[in-house]
């Protein structure tokens, strides 16, 4: 393997990781019950009426 | 049902990650930027239920019949409600401009799609996953099934009121038991005017074969449906309104309900549903039901009925009703007549209300008791 090609090679290796990378950028978050709480408490309360009353 | 804590709504279990499902990219669902640093450009453009109101993206490349079956659901289309509301209102567009918004704003917020009955929670229930975003392929009637269906149907199919059904409390069934696919998934048709006409709707002849060796079905054959013998009191609410509050949002009131059991005739006898007499639930739709979004936009009430053919589920083999014959012969407390149904109401239930005439009489030849035969001693 001449030093072409294993440049190459080295390369698409780190694309690749890259890519995996990511494609979990996602899930770092998502998997993460600390981080989401403490993200969740920063956001605003989904607001519903208080006048509901009764069976739906 | 205490919704999920908002965290736990969206955190994905390390299981998903390893499933079928948890192989395919998030954004290829969900859509969103997966390269962006922050939260607010990753979420932009994302859609948290990819599977409404159209599965086919999502879903359709692996579960392609399905998909296409969910486009004609009832539970993605609640295609029978806007015609049933329409029937009662009048011709002026505007006027109907307006009730289409009430139902927009309350009616329409409440359907299933695919995502929430195999992945989440449904909205109407505050959302959130179950099971860390797996998919099961049934549905979990807990967080799923009676999220929704759960102030009538769940309470008492599960016993919270009355004794419960006796197919779960004491067989362990649950909703899928009965409800298969065919019936929940939707048979591909557009033109159900009543959500019984559903083929492939839960019948109890699935499984109980009727068997005339029983001296009672031989005798009430199809003339009385199996809900009026086998059902305990049920509920019934009497009047919801709809209206937005001082914030413009949302709100429903439904505050008078009532557990009792009402025998009404058959509004519309059919192949399937042939029974003369059934048992009737007052449903919440009321005149005024839309009067926040303009002064009787429900002008023809009267051509439906909102006392409504019923299939409580809290089944049981022996109840009130079926201990003696007279306890529905001659017992015009159980029947729905005229009098229980009250005056501005009673045109529009002309079709279920039981004339005092037609109540099956008092059997004088019952409820005596023959003179036991002496037994014969030994000695």
């Amino acid at each position: 393997m001449n030093r072409l090609t294993k440049a190459g090679v080295f390369l698409a290796a780190l694309l690749l990781t890259a890519g995996a990378a990511l494609a979990s950028q996602c899930v770092t978050c998502h998997v993460d019950a600390e981080k989401l709480e403490a993200i969740t408490k920063t956001l605003p309360a989904k607001a519903t009426s208080s006048e509901t009353a009764g069976k739906g | 049902m205490a919704p999920l804590a908002p965290h736990e709504k969206v955190l994905v279990s390390n299981d998903f990650l390893e499933s079928t499902h948890g192989s395919i990219a998030c954004v290829d669902c969900h859509g969103g930027d997966n390269d962006a640093p922050e939260m607010a450009a990753a979420h932009r453009g994302m859609k948290a239920d990819p599977t409404f109101p159209d599965a086919t993206g999502a879903c359709g490349e692996c579960h392609a019949e399905q998909a296409r079956l969910a486009q004609s659901s009832l539970h993605y289309t609640l295609a029978t409600f806007k015609p049933m509301v329409h029937q009662r209102a009048g011709q002026d567009k505007a006027r109907l401009q307006a009730l289409d918004q009430g139902l927009d704003n309350h009616c329409y917020s409440c359907h299933a799609s695919c995502g929430e009955c195999h992945v989440s929670r449904p909205n109407f229930a505050k959302g959130g996953f179950i099971s860390g975003h797996n998919f099961n392929r049934v549905p979990d009637q807990t967080n799923q099934c009676t999220a929704c269906h759960g102030s009538r149907v769940g309470n008492e199919f599960t016993g919270m009121t009355g004794s419960g059904d006796v197919h779960y409390t004491r067989h362990d069934m649950d909703c899928m038991a009965c409800h298969s696919d065919k019936d929940l998934h939707g048979d591909g048709r557009t033109d159900h005017k009543d959500r019984y006409d559903v083929e492939g709707l839960a019948n109890c002849k699935d499984c109980h074969e009727q068997d005339d060796s029983v001296e009672q079905h031989a005798i009430h054959g199809d003339q009385v449906s199996c809900y009026v013998c086998h059902a305990q009191p049920y509920a019934n609410c009497y009047g919801c309104h709809v209206g937005l509050d001082g914030n413009g949002l949302a709100y429903y009131k439904n505050p008078v309900e009532e557990e009792l059991f009402r025998i009404g005739l058959n509004p519309n006898p059919s192949e399937k549903r042939p029974e003369k007499w059934v048992v009737v639930r007052r449903v919440p739709a009321m005149p005024t039901s839309f009067d926040y979004y303009g002064k009787d936009l429900l002008e023809n009430f009267d051509r439906l009925n909102n006392w409504k053919y019923a299939s409580p589920h809290n089944i049981q083999r022996r109840t009130r009703q079926n201990r003696a014959c007279n306890n529905c012969h001659g017992n015009e407390e159980l029947f729905l007549t005229e009098e229980k149904v009250g005056e501005t109401l009673r045109k529009a239930n002309e079709g279920v209300i039981v004339p005092a005439a037609m109540i099956p009489a008092a059997r004088a030849d019952v409820g005596k008791k023959k003179a036991k035969k002496k037994k014969g001693g030994y000695f």
